[in-house]
């Protein structure tokens, strides 16, 4: 018999927990996914897709590091195949939870630890802990739970 | 067949971290179990759970270079490959389809299941460039390697397991530590101010202790719905962190006692063995003396500690004044060996037993002090006299020690005498009964410690020289011999009557100062002695 998972507030975040974007949380907090993510889209694509972009045609996108395919939405596919590759993406102007969540953004929302994110986002791993296990959970910022 | 990871000694020791589902995992065990873990317990879940899921993956050997997952090549329905994303997770391919998106050309997307049914989609044939994907290249060894069990494992590399969680677990805030167990704050039973007074009630009612947790919680009744393990390092918890109790077991055992009801010469060191430094330049030393003030053994001696493989199974000590007025033994380095050691404790509460009546002494080893307090009751009561040779044994319990003054007939013997005339220390020679063993050199009988102690403490109140000390006892002991030599050894178990001095300060000054005369060997005489003879 599978052993229950501890809950995960029993379970203090150390600089190796993983991490990720839950957009459970998102649709939970009734909050505008693909507002804030038009944020993140390179001056082209911004000016391209405009204030409302496509949020309902599905398009394939492969994970280079994975080769798995998703359907994701047309600015999710943006983001990933384009504006994350930009320069301007993650600078130094750039806020630390935005930091984050576009770092994350661009590997796919595969789990990273604070570590893995302060090597991609030029962050202090221990503000990144710090800020991410928090009582508040912010952008959808959460500690990954594995399934089962 | 190649070796999987965890048989693989970098695995443990040079590549080895703790991972958060690691700590997941003794989370779970500490939750399931209700029970404090030790850090080698916990290594070896640790090992066996993360063998577990080693031995859960497929193998490498299950997956060749021709079946891993490589999003360039074509498979087909039915096929088996290998995920390198996936840990190497074996899925079989179940359907095919083109992909969908131009952006990557021409290629086709496969539909993979997994165990417990999991369906995920990967790409395939798709051309090289149009993915930056790296390459995975793959280990075969074609050696056979013999399979370690976790428990071969665990004796193989546990300790650098054990070193790494070690400090993973100092770092955790929430695990809290009691002799040598841990267990997680946010799990322990709830222990609040009214649990603890009963706690000192209990205690209090029991003579201040010592007494076991278990046994403080059965009394006051409390704690009853908590599984038992859990109460008492629960309880151990809180009595820690309240000065009002001192936890005084020896290694391995947890025991209570009350602060306020210990001894007060077990919170403070009795005054007859306080040592005010004496400065002298031990390097004149001759060999001879040296070897003097090792076979003398006192625990002020900067001794070098003795390298030992197994804790002697008996000590002998011969005893000086200020340990048999203030009821106590020097916690030498060959004894420390002997009586109960505890992890953290600097107080441990032992039992003495008399080998020769089998009469039991409550007895303390006060680490700070360096000296182990309980034994006035022994020494009134068998008249120690100063010189015996008492004789510590160990016993199968650690909390039990034995002690032998060779008890035997009172025989009549030639003993010094130490008497106050004049607020001054005078020696005499005098037939007396004694049931001891000793050394002959050391013995002194005590005719009125009270007196000795006053003029001790006219001693310190004017900061009288130890040489001053030293030519005025020589000249008396002098006199009871014909030849009006005295040994060194004598000279120090009797300047240690009214000044606490290890032997080094007194030897040294029998070498320079002029007014000390060695006659051969350890034995020395007064200068004017021999120009009055």
């Amino acid at each position: 018999m599978p052993r229950p998972s501890v809950p995960s507030n029993l379970v203090r975040p150390t600089l190796d927990t993983q991490f990720h974007i839950d957009y459970t949380w998102w649709s939970r907090s009734k909050r505008d996914l693909d507002l804030y993510l038009a944020q993140h889209l390179c001056a082209q694509h911004r000016e391209e897709l405009g204030e409302n972009p496509d949020s309902q045609t599905r398009v394939e996108w492969i994970d280079p590091a994975t080769g798995q395919v998703q359907d994701v939405d047309q600015l999710q596919y943006v983001l990933l195949t384009h504006c994350s590759l930009q320069a301007e993406y993650m600078t130094e102007r750039t806020s630390l939870v935005d930091a984050v969540f576009r770092a994350l953004l661009a590997a796919g929302n595969r789990p990273m630890t604070p570590r893995e994110l302060a090597e991609r986002t030029g962050r202090s791993a221990d503000t990144i802990l710090r800020t991410l296990s928090g009582d508040e959970v912010y952008r959808g910022l959460r500690i990954y739970v594995p399934e089962t | 067949m190649a070796q999987r990871n965890t048989q693989r000694r970098e695995y443990w020791v040079d590549d080895f971290r703790v991972e958060q589902a690691d700590l997941d995992h003794l989370y779970n065990m500490l939750l399931e179990q209700e029970t404090p873990l030790s850090v080698d317990e916990m290594a070896l879940i640790l090992v066996r759970n993360r063998v577990e899921h080693d031995s859960q993956r497929p193998s490498k050997a299950a997956h060749t270079p021709e079946n891993q997952y490589n999003p360039t090549r074509e498979y087909q329905v039915g096929d088996e490959v290998a995920f390198p994303s996936m840990n190497f997770s074996v899925g079989k391919v179940m359907k095919t389809r083109a992909g969908k998106n131009p952006d990557y050309g021409t290629y086709t997307v496969l539909e993979v299941q997994f165990d417990k049914g999991k369906v995920l989609e990967f790409a395939s044939g798709i051309a090289p460039d149009m993915l930056g994907q790296e390459e995975v290249v793959e280990e075969e060894t074609g050696v056979e390697f013999p399979e370690l069990s976790p428990e071969e494992i665990f004796i193989e590399w546990g300790g650098a397991v054990s070193d790494a969680l070690q400090a993973k677990l100092d770092e955790n805030e929430d695990l809290v530590r009691l002799a040598g167990r841990w267990f997680p704050k946010s799990l322990l039973a709830n222990v609040n101010s009214g649990h603890l007074n009963l706690a000192e009630a209990v205690l209090d009612m029991n003579g201040g202790g010592p007494m076991a947790t278990a046994e403080i919680i059965e009394q006051a009744g409390m704690l009853q719905n908590v599984p038992e393990r859990l109460a008492q390092f629960s309880l151990n918890y809180g009595l820690q962190r309240d000065d009002r109790f001192d936890e005084v077991g020896p290694a391995g055992q947890v025991l209570w006692y009350l602060s306020r009801l210990e001894p007060a010469e077990v919170q403070t060191p009795p005054s007859r063995l306080h040592y005010l430094p004496i400065s002298s330049d031990e390097s004149l030393l001759t060999t001879e003396l040296k070897e003097l003030e090792r076979q003398i053994g006192d625990e002020l001696s900067n001794l070098p500690i003795p390298r030992v493989v197994q804790p002697p199974q008996s000590v002998t000590v011969t005893l000086i004044y200020p340990h048999q007025r203030s009821g106590t033994l020097p916690l030498l380095p060959q004894l420390q060996q002997m009586f109960p050691t505890a992890l953290q404790s600097p107080r441990i509460r032992f039992t003495l037993i008399d080998h020769d009546t089998g009469s039991e002494y409550p007895a303390w080893v006060v680490r700070p002090g360096g000296y182990v307090y309980g034994l006035a009751d022994y020494f009134i009561q068998h008249e120690i006299p100063v010189g015996s040779n008492l004789t510590i044994r160990r016993t199968k319990n650690p909390s039990r020690v034995e002690i032998s003054a060779g008890l035997h007939k009172p025989r009549k013997e030639w003993v010094r005498t130490a008497s106050v005339q004049n607020s001054r220390l005078r020696f005499e020679s005098a037939q007396r009964g004694v049931a001891t063993e000793f050394d002959d050199l050391m013995i002194i009988e005590v005719i009125d410690p009270d007196a000795i102690d006053n003029v001790a403490q006219r001693v310190a109140d004017r900061n009288i020289p130890v040489e001053d000390l030293m030519e005025d006892i020589m000249r008396d002991l002098a006199a009871l011999n014909p030849q009006g030599t005295v040994h060194a050894k004598t000279l120090y178990s009797a300047v240690n009557l009214i000044r606490r001095s290890p032997p080094g300060p007194i030897f040294a000054r029998l070498v320079a100062l002029p007014e000390f005369e060695s006659v051969g060997g350890p034995y020395w005489r007064l200068k004017e002695v021999q120009a009055q003879s």
